[in-house]
């Protein structure tokens, strides 16, 4: 009788851990950098369930900030199964043969600004400077610019920060909206905004952070990412909608990961990422893929400055616009 | 007064006094700032001496490995404050590697443990502790941050590059600081009770951060920013700026002082204290010695007030004496004064004012005494004078008389005798009870001998005679006296020195009846009157009247006169009936009286009679 009962429990874990195992589907998903509000609405769908609701068992593993690759060598090796990464790096990556689709344009428009300690009107300005870049990408226009108008700049990679620029290693550093330029107010407080060069208002607004997937992986598992996609967006509504619930869950996170910030700094942060979703024609966070004609004009730029060395088709990595186009 | 010069004085000790306090204050805290900074300094400079000495001395020993390695290793091992050092390579210059470092550090036990540090997930290349000395090739304080897999707490790290002789950076080498050490030391400064310190980094990240302050992952700026409040923001912009200085900020009802400096790496101290807290003593001594002060003031009135009260007493019970004085109590006894002063020569003057007043107001009872026993016999003498006054009359007569006082002198009487109407009218010279002894003795004496077959002559002779036997004062009197037949009409009438009769036919005119003249009654006792004679018509009336009329004055003096009467007569002739009265009543010649003396009272205007009014009207009437 004893040994049955305990066959019948053993029997019972066993289809616990089985259904669990079969009903939800485990995903790694890397963001693009370490832990901060840039990517809230991932922790909020994780906290509040929406990847669960799909049936996904999702895990966030963020790049330490002193780790020089970025996530989309972690797709590449097979450490990811979602990476968060620019639309420019994906792009980028695709021309180099790297198998991987964009199936989530989040942001909307480009937070790629040059500051400098001196004023920008003319970028003829930067003609022969030290400029900090990431050394993990993103810097994609600027390379452009570079490339383009021939201003022969001096490049100084770093992982992150602004102590570069504050300590005058650099005469200027590349920056986003949303995180280098607030830690550079929150440090030295007031900055003048003609030292400012956004790429934005010079007729450069690319869209950044997007999610990406392996080509193959897919090819073999629409439905998953079809969920997954569907739970961050949702995610990311419920953070718009909730944002002070939103900053909770992103400060726990970020306390947990032993990353420093503080609420004033993320609170900004979340709300200039939040107005870069929004699409700049529609006025609304619709998460539109990249138009097809902008990227064929976009791709063409980068081919010839030099930053991608061919061209592709837009289907191959919009697998979301081709659907739609 | 006094209370305003100690209120004033009060505020101006207050006012100086705090300013003192708060620039004593002030000093206090910068030479608190200073002190704090100083053993601040001291630590960093420490750090900063023996790493840029091991610096200097590892560029002779960059290729060997365990040199490297000793030399971390003694380095954390002989330091209190270190928690780790390193050194790391630039690229290529160990041995072609991309990465080499060799890292010692203690543990959470305490062991000092090597590890090295340098890879993909590790790339040390691109970290502003190694890219910052690097490329500027000085020594660089870092922000601080969270030593993950080191020793798993706050630290900054001072990183110094080590160069050879043309200035290549070859490598870094750094010293970790744990900042708990430092943000006790700032967190204990508490000079009051609300007064805090802080240390921020190059970036303005709080270095005394910790979880119980919350400034874990918090920067000046951001602070300032969430407080909305300019000046706060204008402040920590100044510190963030790397200056030295003071700056006084209100936030809400709370104003505070802060001081602040710089420190030589970068970093900035900053003391903040409270007003309140600053003031607090100086408060409490601001209240107790305005307690004092009021205190005294206090003792001060009583004392003065009982001084004033000493003084004044006096006074107060003479002013009250004064008043049961005023209230008639004359044998009031006044305060008694000791002192030999003016108070003395005042309650003596009282005391005089006293006596004389008794004395007035007896001798005034006394005279009002008197004047009301007179005024009483004087009315007395009215009701009998008016009570001799013939007020039976005959239908063709009628009669008024006013004295101007409560007696008077004028008289009028009339009788019939044997179908014989006997009248007169007088006016004794003077006024008020001789004139009315004399006009009762001429009334009298008319009465009596009226009647007696004199003729009107001998009749006011005797009159005369009478009245001059008693004339002491040498008043007299001035009469018109007569006799009419009533069946006849004859009148008979004399008239010593009186207002002519107003004859008022029943057609024609009227007029004033001529008269002889006789002297005035009561002169000369021998003298001897004249009658005359006048048949009178049937509806002739006859008004005859005393000077009360004739002179009744308005406040301006104007006199009613003959010439008005006589324009009266006329206008009353004409309206007046000639006819007795069929009932027998004397109410036509009343209506003619009435109507003489309405026009003059009409006239006068309210005016006072200022003499004796005397109108008779007698009618001899139509059958």
């Amino acid at each position: 009788m004893n040994c049955n009962l305990f066959k019948f429990v053993l029997l019972l874990i066993a289809a616990m851990v089985l259904s669990q195992s079969v009903w939800s589907q485990k995903v790694v998903f890397v963001p693009q950098f370490t832990a901060q509000s840039q990517f809230a609405g991932y922790y909020v769908a994780l906290q509040k369930g929406f990847y669960k609701d799909e049936g996904l068992d999702v895990e966030i593993r963020h790049i330490g900030a002193s780790s020089s690759q970025n996530s989309i060598d972690l797709l590449v090796e097979g450490k990811a199964h979602f990476a968060g990464a620019q639309l420019m790096q994906g792009i980028v990556a695709r021309s180099k043969g790297v198998k991987l689709v964009n199936v989530l344009q989040l942001s909307q428009r480009s937070s790629l600004c040059c500051v400098a300690h001196f004023p920008v009107g003319d970028p003829e300005k930067f003609k022969g400077k030290k400029i900090g870049r990431w050394h993990k990408g993103f810097s994609e226009p600027c390379l452009i610019l570079d490339k383009v108008a021939n201003l022969g700049i001096q490049w100084v990679d770093y992982n992150s920060g602004i102590g570069l620029f504050t300590h005058h290693a650099v005469d200027a550093s590349l920056m986003t909206s949303f995180s280098e330029l607030i830690a550079l107010r929150m440090s030295v407080g007031e900055f003048p905004d003609t030292n400012i060069y956004r790429f934005a208002d010079k007729g450069f607004d690319v869209p950044e952070d997007a999610i990406f997937v392996d080509e193959t992986y897919y090819k073999n598992n629409k439905a998953v990412v079809d969920k997954f996609v569907r739970a961050t967006k949702r995610g990311w509504e419920y953070t718009r909608q909730h944002q002070d619930e939103a900053l909770d869950i992103t400060m726990a996170y970020m306390k947990a990961n032993h990353v420093v910030s503080n609420r004033t700094m993320q609170r900004m942060m979340l709300e200039e990422v939040l107005r870069l979703q929004v699409n700049k024609e529609t006025n609304k966070p619709d998460y539109k893929p990249y138009p097809k004609e902008r990227f064929k004009n976009l791709s063409g730029i980068m081919v010839s400055a030099g930053v991608m060395p061919r061209l592709f088709d837009y289907e191959d990595l919009m697998v979301g616009g081709a659907r739609k186009q | 007064m006094v209370s305003l010069i100690f209120i004033v004085a009060l505020i101006f000790v207050a006012i100086s006094s705090s300013k003192i306090i708060i620039d004593e204050s002030t000093k206090s805290a910068q030479l608190t700032l200073d002190v704090v900074s100083a053993e601040i300094e001291k630590d960093i400079t420490e750090v900063e001496i023996s790493t840029s000495a091991g610096a200097q001395i590892m560029m002779a020993y960059l290729n060997n490995d365990m040199v490297c390695d000793f030399m971390v290793q003694s380095f954390v091992n002989k330091s209190d404050l270190l928690t780790a050092s390193m050194i790391a390579f630039v690229e290529g210059v160990h041995r072609g590697d991309t990465w080499y470092s060799t890292y010692a550090y203690r543990d959470s036990l305490g062991a000092i443990k090597m590890k090295k540090l340098g890879s993909e997930d590790y790339d040390y290349r691109y970290m502003e502790w190694f890219q910052i000395p690097y490329m500027l090739k000085q020594p660089y304080w870092s922000e601080p941050y969270y030593d993950e897999g080191g020793c798993n707490q706050y630290i900054a790290t001072f990183a110094c590059p080590i160069m050879d002789k043309d200035s290549n950076v070859l490598a870094v080498m750094t010293a970790d600081i744990p900042l708990l050490h430092i943000a006790s030391r700032v967190n204990s400064i508490h000079p009051y009770e609300h007064s805090y310190m802080n240390l921020v980094s190059y970036n303005g990240s709080y270095i005394n951060a910790n979880d119980s302050n919350g400034l874990v992952g918090q920067t000046l700026m951001a602070m300032a920013y969430e407080s909305q409040n300019e000046a706060i923001i204008e402040s920590c912009q100044r510190i963030v700026n790397g200056e030295s200085g003071l700056s006084k900020v209100l936030q809400g009802s709370v104003a505070s002082l802060s001081v602040f400096k710089p420190l030589h790496n970068g970093w900035k101290l900053s003391l903040v204290c409270e007003y309140r807290d600053i003031m607090a003593r100086t408060t409490q001594m601001h209240i107790m010695l305005a307690l004092v002060c009021l205190f005294g003031l206090l003792v001060m009135f009583i004392i003065c007030y009982s001084i004033v009260r000493r003084l004044t007493r006096p006074i107060t019970e003479l002013s009250e004496a004064a008043i049961s004085i005023a209230k008639g109590n004359f044998a009031t006894i006044l305060p008694e004064i000791r002192t030999e002063d003016e108070m003395l020569r005042l309650r003596d003057s009282f005391a005089f004012m006293q006596t004389s007043l008794g004395h007035y107001i007896s001798e005034l009872k006394s005279t009002t005494a008197a004047n009301e026993r007179m005024e009483g016999e004087l009315n007395v003498a009215r009701n009998i004078q008016m009570g001799m006054l013939a007020t039976n009359f005959p239908p063709q007569l009628s009669a008024f008389l006013q004295p101007a006082k409560e007696v008077g002198g004028d008289l009028y009487d009339f009788l019939i005798k044997d179908n014989t109407l006997y009248f007169a009218v007088g006016d004794v010279s003077g006024k008020g009870v001789p004139a009315a002894l004399m006009m009762a003795i001429t009334r009298s004496a008319f009465r009596f001998f009226s009647g007696l077959g004199f003729t009107m002559g001998q009749v006011m002779g005797r009159i005369n005679k009478a009245v001059a036997e008693a004339n002491e004062t040498g008043m007299f009197v001035t009469c018109i006296s007569g006799r009419i037949d009533l069946e006849t009409g004859v009148m008979k009438y004399c008239n010593a020195g009186h207002n002519p009769i107003i004859v008022m036919p029943p057609s024609g005119e009227p007029y004033f009846l001529k008269a002889k003249p006789n002297l005035a009654i009561g002169l000369f006792d021998s003298f001897v009157y004249e009658d005359e004679e006048l048949t009178l018509e049937p509806g002739t009336r006859l008004l005859i009247y005393t000077n009360g009329i004739s002179e009744a004055e308005t406040r301006a003096k104007e006199l009613f006169g003959d010439d008005r009467l006589l324009a009266w007569a006329k206008e009353k002739g004409a309206v007046v009936p000639r006819q007795l009265d069929p009932d027998g009543s004397n109410k036509v010649e009343r209506q003619v009286v009435d109507s003489l003396l309405e026009t003059v009272r009409k006239f006068v205007e309210g005016n006072e009679p200022n003499d004796d009014i005397t109108i008779m009207s007698i009618l001899f009437g139509q059958k």
